[in-house]
C-alpha cells in the first residue's frame, strides 16, 4: 500500500497565491491572510515601539523630559494616529482570531467527523467556529471604533 | 506550535492591560503620554513591562520565523533565518529591557 504523503503546513504558493489570492476560497482563508498580514505589520510596528518607548528612558538618564515630549509632539498628527488606528485593528484582529485558532487546533468547535455527501463541505468547517470567526470580525471592528475616539477625539480633539 | 499559542495567550491579558493603562487608568490617550505619567507607569508595573516584552519578542520573532519559513524551504535557509532571526530578537529584547531598567532605576 502507498504510504500517505506526510502532512505540511508550509504555503508551497508563495505570497502571491497562497495569501493575496483568497477572493475565490473560503471564509477562513481570508482570515489565514489576515492572519500573516496582521502579525507581520504589527509585529514591525512592535521593533519600532520598542524604538520609540527608548527615547522615554533616554530622556530620564538625560533629566531632559523634552526628548520624549518633543517625539509625543511629532507624532501627533492625523497621518500617525490613522498608522495607530491600523495598529489597533491588526492587533486586536490578530488576537482575536489567534483564540480562534487555539480553540480549534484544540479540536473543539470544529463540529463532527461525518461521511461526506454533496456538496462536499469539510465537516471542520460546519461547527461554532465559523460564526465565531465573523464575530470575531464584528468585534475587531468595534473596539477600533474606540480606538478611534481614544486617538483622534481624545488625542487629536475633533 | 503549543509555545507560540501559549506566548499568544499570555500577550492577549497583558496587552490588554497596556491598552487600558494608555486610555482607561492613563487618564485618556493624551495626559497617558505625558512624561510625568509614563515615569509613574513604567516604575509601578516595571516588571509586567518586563514579562511582556520577552513574550512579544519571542512571539514576533518566532511568527515572523514562521512565515519566512512557510514561504520557502531548505536546510541552510531555515537555519540561517532562525539565527538571524534570533539575534534581532535577542537585540530587540535587550533594547527594550534597557528601558524598563532605566525606569527601575538599576541602570542610571
Amino acid at each position: 500500500m502507498a504510504r500517505a504523503p506526510k502532512p505540511t503546513n508550509r504555503n508551497m504558493a508563495g505570497v502571491y497565491q497562497g495569501w493575496i489570492r483568497f477572493w475565490n476560497r473560503n471564509f477562513e482563508r481570508w482570515l489565514y491572510t489576515m492572519h500573516r498580514v496582521t502579525g507581520v505589520g504589527v509585529g514591525i510596528y512592535f521593533v519600532l515601539h520598542i524604538w520609540e518607548t527608548s527615547n522615554a528612558a533616554t530622556a530620564l538618564q538625560l533629566g531632559d523630559p523634552a526628548v520624549w515630549e518633543g517625539l509625543m509632539a511629532f507624532l501627533r498628527n492625523p497621518g500617525a494616529h490613522a498608522g495607530l488606528l491600523l495598529v489597533a485593528l491588526a492587533a486586536v484582529l490578530h488576537s482575536l482570531n489567534g483564540v480562534r485558532l487555539l480553540v480549534s487546533e484544540q479540536g473543539w468547535l470544529i463540529g463532527k467527523v461525518k461521511r461526506p455527501t454533496y456538496p462536499l463541505l469539510p465537516s471542520s468547517l460546519k461547527g461554532a467556529q465559523r460564526p465565531l470567526g465573523v464575530a470575531l470580525v464584528l468585534v475587531s471592528f468595534l473596539l477600533t471604533a474606540y480606538a478611534f475616539y481614544q486617538l483622534f477625539v481624545v488625542g487629536l480633539g475633533w | 506550535m503549543l509555545i507560540q499559542y501559549l506566548t499568544g495567550a499570555f500577550i492577549i491579558v497583558l496587552g490588554a492591560v497596556h491598552f487600558a493603562l494608555l486610555t482607561f487608568a492613563g487618564g485618556g490617550y493624551d495626559n497617558a503620554l505625558k512624561f510625568s505619567t509614563v515615569v509613574f507607569t513604567y516604575t509601578a508595573y516595571g516588571l509586567a513591562f518586563e514579562l511582556l516584552l520577552a513574550a512579544l519578542t519571542f512571539h514576533v520573532f518566532n511568527g515572523f520565523r514562521k512565515v519566512l519559513t512557510e514561504l520557502h524551504q531548505g536546510r541552510t535557509y531555515e537555519r540561517a533565518v532562525t539565527w538571524a532571526l534570533a539575534l534581532a530578537g535577542g537585540a530587540t529584547f535587550l533594547w527594550g529591557t534597557r528601558t524598563v531598567l532605566v525606569f527601575l532605576g538599576v541602570i542610571g
